[in-house]
């Protein structure tokens, strides 16, 4: 079917938007910090913001070519628009709301995405879940060809988010239109999109599939947002024909990767094994320190050691006997460990 | 001593309610309410209330049909001069009645920028009814517009957006989101922009004239009457505070009936937050 096909270049407020992507029949996250241009790329091609330049189609069908002079307005765009704070109509009821976008289907959507009790509610009387639901709804109402959800979960508080996006997901393979979703959390774009793009400051610095990034992060940026642990220091070779990587914060880690000069090492926090005592396995990587926090996530336990965040079962944790304060060994292997570059 | 400034502060409040509301308590003190009833029936007093009305109903319709969209776009799109633009539409705030006067005629009167063309056409405004509409609609109309802006510029801009990608034109996207999200500080502004209307006096004694049964207005008739029959004036003052007060009440109450969003309630909201 039809693939979505932009590249824009707009300037934002201190650099410049420059993007180009092409989706089929996919998910796509955009991941970055607040403020990297995500939405931007989002009103773009809903033909809410006009870039400076840039080409938007849909198949043959051109939304957008600034050289040629086409712009078609966002009521042509076959787009559904999920926004932040789902910008739902105040003084419309639920299925008001849902019938803004079209008529035809309001009953079926009301019913798949379970509003229907809701229909006469106004917004202000719904939970920031249902909220999200009828602002999907809304959006399917126009039998979009594109969808495009800006943060779907940020609105939501933690034990929502979880359930939310369970349902996201659900409904994102079962409708497989192109998709771009952005958000500020890699671990929201891993579990819902197939391909996820970094964007920092207006520029996509990887794309690919979220195990991809993780396991070759492009640079230090991407290793410390999809959540690895970032030392830096200088690389040299090392015995073993390991790298040795010489912290600036004092001591040595070695990596299996190759570089030299400055680097980044990245290790992520479930490659990390605590201990009570330096334990006699095939790790060479050794990090003495006393447990700075423990955070509880559910089964699992996120413990700072000295520069690292380990993230270890919740089990183990309690085997350990793990409390603030206390001295323990946290390990890794060379070949769990990433050298990347230093932008 | 401490104790000085809390009673100065009460003091300053005693003596500001006391001298407004002295003046508006001393017409309906002064006469009997039977007797001011009666007074309406004057001929005089029946004609300036009708042109009263008739002129302050076609002065509104026009200040809410050319106002309303302008205020829209003016609210909803960001241009170069705009805040001179926005400046301009306040200058009949702050300008003396008789200069708006004076300003009146000399761009419609006979002599007058327009005067020429005017003539051509056939058209006479001063001392004309017309020109009664004409006077109230300048010194009214940026009430009116300073609140529809304000209250245009409150709606949500995302929620215009997301109209638009659900398919809404620009048309739809004003009558189904944008006006019913901004009607009650467009009701504030409105009722405001009316109220002033009908107490017009300096610009419309210029411009226009005070001939009884045609150009003389409530506010121009009592000025009219107060040497020849004073109970006249004050029935008709009578009537001018009883309808300001209901207009009054409707800013104030109407908001909360409407459940909007909204909360306009005051009648001097700020002008947008720049």
């Amino acid at each position: 079917m039809d693939t979505l096909a932009l590249t824009l270049d707009h300037p934002l407020r201190s650099f410049r938007l420059s993007v180009e992507l092409e989706l089929g029949r996919e998910t796509l996250a955009l991941v970055g910090p607040s403020g990297a241009g995500k939405s931007s790329v989002l009103r773009a091609i809903a033909g809410l913001l006009r870039p400076e330049w840039g080409k938007i189609a849909l198949g043959s069908e051109t939304w957008l070519d600034t050289e040629a002079g086409v712009d078609l307005p966002p009521e042509r765009r076959s787009v559904g628009l999920v926004f932040q704070e789902y910008a739902l109509f105040p003084h419309l009821d639920v299925r008001r709301n849902v019938a803004f976008g079209g008529r035809e289907r309001v009953d079926e959507l009301l019913e798949r995405f379970r509003i229907s009790q809701l229909a006469g509610a106004r917004p202000r009387d719904l939970s920031g879940g249902e909220r999200q639901r009828v602002a999907l709804a809304r959006a399917l109402a126009r039998d979009p060809a594109v969808l495009l959800l800006d943060e779907p979960l940020s609105a939501l508080d933690t034990h929502t988010r979880a359930v939310v996006r369970g349902e996201l997901a659900e409904l994102l393979a079962e409708l497989r239109l192109p998709t771009l979703l952005v958000t500020h959390d890699f671990e929201d774009a891993a579990a819902l999109a197939d391909r996820v793009g970094v964007i920092v400051d207006g520029r996509i610095l990887q794309l690919g599939a979220a195990a991809e990034l993780l396991a070759a992060p492009a640079d230090a940026f991407v290793a410390s947002f999809t959540g690895a642990n970032l030392l830096h220091g200088t690389a040299r070779p090392g015995a073993d024909g390991l790298t040795e990587v010489v912290l600036d914060a004092g001591g040595s880690m070695y990596s299996a990767d190759g570089g030299s000069g400055r680097v980044g090492l990245a290790v992520y926090p479930w490659e990390i094994a605590l201990a009570r005592s330096e334990p006699a396995d095939s790790a060479v990587n050794h990090v003495r320190g006393e447990v700075r926090s423990l955070v509880v996530l559910g089964n699992r336990v996120r413990v700072r050691v000295g520069p690292l965040t380990a993230e270890i079962t919740a089990a183990s944790a309690e085997r350990l006997r793990l409390r603030e304060g206390e001295l323990v060994v946290a390990s890794f292997k060379a070949t769990a460990s990433r050298l990347v570059q230093v932008g | 001593m401490t104790r000085l400034f809390p009673v100065a502060l009460g003091a300053a409040l005693v003596v500001a309610v006391t001298f407004l509301a002295l003046p508006v308590l001393a017409i309906f003190l002064r006469v009997p309410p039977g007797e001011l009833v009666a007074q309406l029936g004057d001929e005089r007093a029946r004609d300036a209330l009708l042109v009263s009305l008739q002129t302050s109903l076609i002065a509104h319709a026009l200040i809410l049909g050319v106002g309303t969209p302008a205020a829209y776009l003016l609210a909803t799109t960001r241009f170069r001069g705009r805040a001179t633009v926005l400046s301009l539409l306040e200058l009949p705030l702050v300008l003396p009645p008789a200069v708006a006067g004076l300003g009146l005629l000399a761009a419609f009167g006979r002599r007058g920028l327009l005067g020429e063309q005017l003539q051509v056409v056939g058209l006479e405004i001063p001392f004309t009814q017309l020109a009664v509409v004409l006077a109230v609609c300048f010194v009214a109309s940026p009430f009116y517009l300073r609140a529809a802006v304000t209250a245009f510029e409150s709606v949500d801009p995302a929620l215009l957006g997301a109209a638009r990608t659900l398919g809404a034109r620009p048309l739809r996207v004003f009558a189904r989101v944008a006006l019913p999200l901004s009607l009650a500080g467009l009701g504030a502004g409105s009722t405001l922009a009316f109220a002033r209307g009908l107490g017009e006096f300096g610009a419309t004694i210029m411009f226009a004239g005070s001939l009884p049964g045609r150009t003389q207005t409530a506010p121009l008739a009592i000025y009219d009457a107060l040497d020849e029959d004073f109970d006249v004036a004050l029935a008709l003052g009578a009537l001018l505070v009883v309808v300001s007060l209901a207009l009054l009440l409707a800013v104030k109450l109407v908001p909360s009936w409407t459940r909007s969003p909204s909360p306009s309630t005051t009648l001097f909201a700020p002008f947008g937050s720049r």
